[in-house]
């Protein structure tokens, strides 16, 4: 009964970060089709990527987007953690929380060790 | 601009409905289409990649874990090995150069797509034991059994989760393939699941998909974060597989697994040695065609 509780739980937050990011997405590329202008590949930092997305334009849509489609899954180990210790099932619950350190700590590396691409 | 995109688009959707079928977040086609049409430097393209695996993963298995075919307690038992083999991954690919990636994709896609034609024949010969093995210390303290109602041999069919440590070494080795080469790395999943866990086919396939978009999300937010992600690629990317993979996990059931395999076999065999050229050429300087 737990586990089925659980899987609604998971499907609903997977259903809700699909349809977010579907419109988010859909707004971005209505946007950028409108604009049509041509576009050059580039590498962004951390700062354009937060600039742009300050800024309120047709990629502060793309990069909504793409921000609610990693947060999806992480959201929902966080959400998982919090239903096993709810639940009690001390071993899932650990299970969980090692995964959540883990996503926890890309973040981190991510954040703190700014990596030059190869 | 708008050809590109649409173009871009169109060569998603191909990719989510394949690697839905076959489990695997469409990366295997994502990452050469990106790198060898649009010429997107390769930790660029996987990075893009990693993301449409995300979109693609979250769109099947929100419908596999809502049909109860995905052990979800499974999926998060071994998500522990694969999250962190993606953190390593993703942190062996930004430090090498992009025409090594290439080679290394291309080989490791180029052994998938054997392995694919070497157990093309396996599913239908596996035995489901439904009963837990007592002197396996792990399995027995998971004691992960269940079942799942399938719809092309129209039965319910019991399971129980075996070798569970094996099965954690090798999502570690799935994961850092992921990270490091953008793929999800849904085969190498399904594979170990399926041969070694013994669980059955459809049930590794949702589960594996269930896991990738963690996985893939551990490894695409130091891509992010290293300013690696180019959201006008990755949008149209994104979303195609999603529809793509939304079409393929609607009929994914009624496939049988071999025709899946010979599918792989052809597609991914292709890709690969497209891949390994480019790398030789672009690195070496050695083109062989």
């Amino acid at each position: 009964m737990e586990d089925i509780k659980l899987n609604r739980t998971v499907s609903k937050i997977l259903a809700a970060g699909i349809y977010t990011t579907i419109f988010l997405y859909g707004i971005g590329i209505l946007l950028l089709l409108i604009n049509n202008k041509p576009h050059t590949f580039s590498s962004k930092s951390l700062e354009d990527i937060i600039m742009s997305f300050l800024s309120f334009n047709t990629e502060s849509f793309l990069y909504a987007g793409t921000i609610t489609l990693i947060l999806t899954p992480i959201f929902r180990v966080f959400v998982s953690v919090i239903f096993f210790l709810k639940s009690g099932d001390k071993k899932f619950f650990y299970i969980t929380l090692l995964v959540a350190i883990i996503l926890l700590l890309s973040i981190f590396f991510g954040i703190f060790f700014s990596i030059k691409l190869g | 601009m708008f050809v590109d995109l649409i173009l871009l688009f169109v060569i998603a959707i191909i990719a989510g409905l394949l690697g839905s079928l076959v489990g695997i977040g469409g990366g295997i086609i994502i990452v050469p289409a990106l790198s060898l049409i649009y010429r997107v430097p390769i930790h660029n393209a996987i990075a893009a990649s990693l993301i449409s695996v995300i979109a693609t993963s979250i769109a099947g298995a929100h419908k596999y874990v809502e049909q109860e075919i995905t052990n979800v307690k499974l999926g998060m038992f071994l998500e522990v090995p694969t999250t962190l083999g993606a953190l390593i991954g993703a942190f062996l690919a930004l430090i090498l150069h992009g025409w090594l990636l290439s080679v290394i994709f291309g080989l490791l896609v180029f052994i998938m797509a054997i392995y694919s034609y070497l157990t093309r024949e396996h599913d239908d010969k596996i035995e489901f034991n439904s009963e837990i093995d007592p002197n396996n210390k792990l399995e027995s303290f998971l004691g992960l059994r269940d079942s799942y109602f399938d719809a092309a041999l129209n039965k319910k069919v019991d399971y129980a989760v075996h070798k569970p440590l094996l099965g954690s070494l090798i999502s570690l080795l799935a994961g850092i393939g992921s990270g490091l080469l953008g793929i999800g790395g849904g085969i190498i999943k399904v594979s170990a699941m399926n041969s070694l866990m013994k669980i059955p086919m459809k049930v590794s396939v949702a589960t594996s998909k269930f896991m990738i978009g963690v996985t893939a999300a551990a490894s695409s937010t130091l891509y992010f974060l290293s300013g690696a992600i180019d959201p006008y690629y990755v949008a149209p990317v994104a979303l195609g597989t999603m529809a793509g993979a939304t079409i393929g996990s609607s009929i994914m059931n009624r496939f049988k697994s071999k025709f899946i395999k010979l599918l792989f076999t052809v597609v991914a065999g292709y890709l690969s040695i497209r891949m390994i050229l480019k790398g030789l050429s672009d690195g070496l300087g050695i083109t062989l065609f």
